[in-house]
């Protein structure tokens, strides 16, 4: 059975933002979360324009970079939307490009378990935003229970290893505070996570103004 | 990261892996002004004339350098791509928290940073979407 990913978008040639060396992110379409600073809310604008492509079609299309990936360490980062509602066609695309390539995935994790488990057989590195641990923040800034969400991290650690998940904090203005950010680390740590990227959130486009205002 | 500035990195990864399979490449200084996307359709002809030497290479069984000969070019680029440094760390702000003064965080940590979205307490701008799939051209479409 072949499997195929809603394209919304894709940028080539990125440079130390998605994991090491030259990476193409290529966005997926569909996100089961609504953020509230959304970068990307056409993930879940129905008439954005989307191309379902087969595992074999994003390697035709990606592979125009095939000599940066390999001269580099870099390869193909899965974004979006959630590209982990696709863990199946990612996974078909790891065979075709087998360890040539790096795969990595940016994602909530806030999807069915099945879908952790299939990615964590397929995808070198996990880029998981966790928004914030704390329930409450996390229902308010994204719409969404975040049960799932740690309990999905629990379970990739144990699968995938420290050394493979990255998880990154944000610190989101009028979401959550610093000691919010505070509170999420040491969670995180006493749950085993090695990797922590702390962030800020800092609105520059008047025209996120509709998504970010937490009134 | 500026366009000019992914150009000169992705100019010197051509660059390094013509030397190591000892393929002759003549770059052309670009003499375009302002920004551009980080490639051209002449950066893009490189690419395929490295591709097409390296598979003459393979076809008579030369032995083929490629695997991760350039990491190091993009490894120095991680923790410092998006960091501006003229911002307060998040990290040395957790730091002055008083109901955590008896544990403080330092940037170590609060986050490795080791790869991906650059290092801990770092201010990632929220800025730029993606844009829509550029069928024919496939020119990178989203900010990064």
């Amino acid at each position: 059975m072949h499997y195929s990913f809603p394209l919304m978008g894709l940028s080539r040639h990125r440079l130390g933002t998605d994991g090491q060396g030259v990476t193409t992110l290529v966005a997926a379409w569909g996100c089961p979360l609504r953020c509230r600073m959304c970068l990307n809310h056409r993930c879940w604008d129905r008439d954005v324009p989307v191309r379902e492509v087969t595992a074999d079609e994003l390697y035709r299309i990606t592979k125009v970079d095939d000599l940066y990936f390999q001269a580099t360490h870099g390869g193909v980062t899965f974004g979006g939307g959630e590209p982990l509602q696709h863990a199946e066609f990612m996974e078909e695309f790891r065979q075709i490009v087998g360890t040539r390539w790096k795969v990595l995935a940016e994602t909530s994790l806030n999807v069915p378990e099945e879908k952790v488990k299939t990615a964590s057989r397929c995808v070198d590195e996990f880029m998981v935003d966790i928004k914030d641990m704390n329930p409450d923040i996390y229902r308010s800034y994204t719409g969404m229970d975040n049960h799932r969400t740690i309990s999905n991290l629990q379970k990739l650690l144990q699968r995938a290893g420290g050394d493979r998940v990255l998880v990154r904090v944000p610190y989101i203005p009028g979401y959550n505070s610093e000691e919010d950010v505070y509170k999420s680390v040491q969670q995180l740590k006493t749950m085993g996570v090695e990797r922590i990227d702390v962030f800020v959130y800092r609105q520059i486009k008047t025209s996120l103004s509709a998504v970010t205002d937490p009134q | 990261m500026n366009g000019k500035q992914k150009c000169r990195i992705l100019k010197e990864i051509r660059q390094q892996i013509a030397q190591e399979n000892n393929i002759e490449l003549i770059t052309k200084e670009c003499t375009h002004k302002g920004d551009c996307r980080g490639t051209c359709p002449r950066c893009e002809a490189e690419v395929i004339y490295l591709e097409q030497e390296l598979e003459k290479r393979r076809k008579v069984q030369k032995r083929i350098a490629l695997a991760g000969i350039s990491a190091g070019i993009t490894l120095s680029l991680s923790s410092c791509a998006i960091v501006d440094q003229t911002l307060e760390t998040l990290s040395q702000r957790i730091q002055s928290l008083k109901p955590y003064s008896e544990k403080t965080v330092s940037v170590d940590e609060v986050g490795n940073g080791s790869q991906g979205t650059g290092s801990g307490g770092e201010e990632l701008i929220v800025d730029g979407e993606i844009g829509p799939y550029d069928y024919n051209g496939l020119t990178g479409m989203m900010d990064s």
